[in-house]
């Protein structure tokens, strides 16, 4: 539409043209802040509670992301999220041991069930810690 | 020490801090009676858990179906349940309307950010 008419029009309305394309631009601009409006109070809307349960998928992926099947944490990738995430609650047992634990299902690696199995557990640890101070 | 929490340390805290601000309402100071719990998922799960809290019974229900030794308080242990199954609800959520699983693995909005797109 804007085309036809900037190559339609003599370069007396050329004036027109420019306020088109800037009426034009004006739109955009509003579909644009519409858009991050409508948007943004949908994503802050979530409580500190809520972010935070959606952060632990997060943390799964980061790991889980590394390599093959993207809902498997294999031996070495649990390893290294045991390492970044929780060092002080998994001091016990190394990473051999809990990686046996968690893949319930014995296939190798650890899934996104699996992965909240491990969560719960250490929430448990992260509360009874809670109470020591 | 606050510095270098990892994100799991951070989330966790989060979700520890939370149950106890409730908790320490009224009653027992680590559990949670029904009103507290009640309150809790009012205000703190009110997007993860917006269909269920405008029924009471609803809100009953899932508490009696976490009051695994019946004595109507939820223990943290037994409110860490519902936390680990909304996680679960969320992150299937955002593998819908064809947000794969695999190969090209890629996420939606989860619960209760409607229809706008993953932003966390």
């Amino acid at each position: 539409m804007v085309k036809s008419i900037t190559w339609g029009l003599s370069p007396v309305c050329g004036r027109a043209q420019s306020t088109i394309r800037k009426t034009y631009c004006a739109q955009l601009r509003i579909l644009y802040v519409v858009h991050f409006q409508v948007n943004k109070p949908l994503c802050t809307m979530l409580t500190e509670l809520e972010k935070a349960l959606d952060t632990i998928i997060d943390i799964y992926h980061k790991y889980s992301l590394i390599k093959g099947n993207p809902h498997a944490l294999y031996k070495d990738d649990l390893k290294k999220l045991l390492t970044n995430e929780c060092p002080q609650y998994t001091k016990k047992r190394n990473a051999d041991a809990w990686f046996r634990q968690l893949d319930i299902n014995e296939d190798g690696a650890v899934n996104f069930q699996e992965f909240l199995v491990f969560v719960v557990k250490v929430a448990l640890k992260a509360h009874e810690e809670s109470h020591k101070h | 020490m606050a510095a270098n929490k990892s994100q799991l340390e951070r989330s966790l805290e989060t979700i520890i801090n939370t149950f106890h601000k409730y908790s320490r309402l009224s009653g027992h100071p680590d559990t949670l009676n029904k009103n507290e719990f009640k309150k809790l998922t009012e205000t703190e799960l009110a997007n993860f858990l917006k269909c269920e809290n405008r029924k009471e019974d609803e809100i009953n229900d899932i508490m009696q179906d976490l009051d695994t030794n019946q004595d109507q308080q939820l223990s943290f242990e037994e409110v860490i349940m519902l936390f680990a199954r909304l996680i679960n609800a969320s992150h299937e959520k955002m593998h819908e309307e064809g947000h794969h699983r695999a190969p090209d693995h890629s996420h939606g909005p989860g619960l209760g950010e409607g229809v706008k797109g993953h932003c966390h």
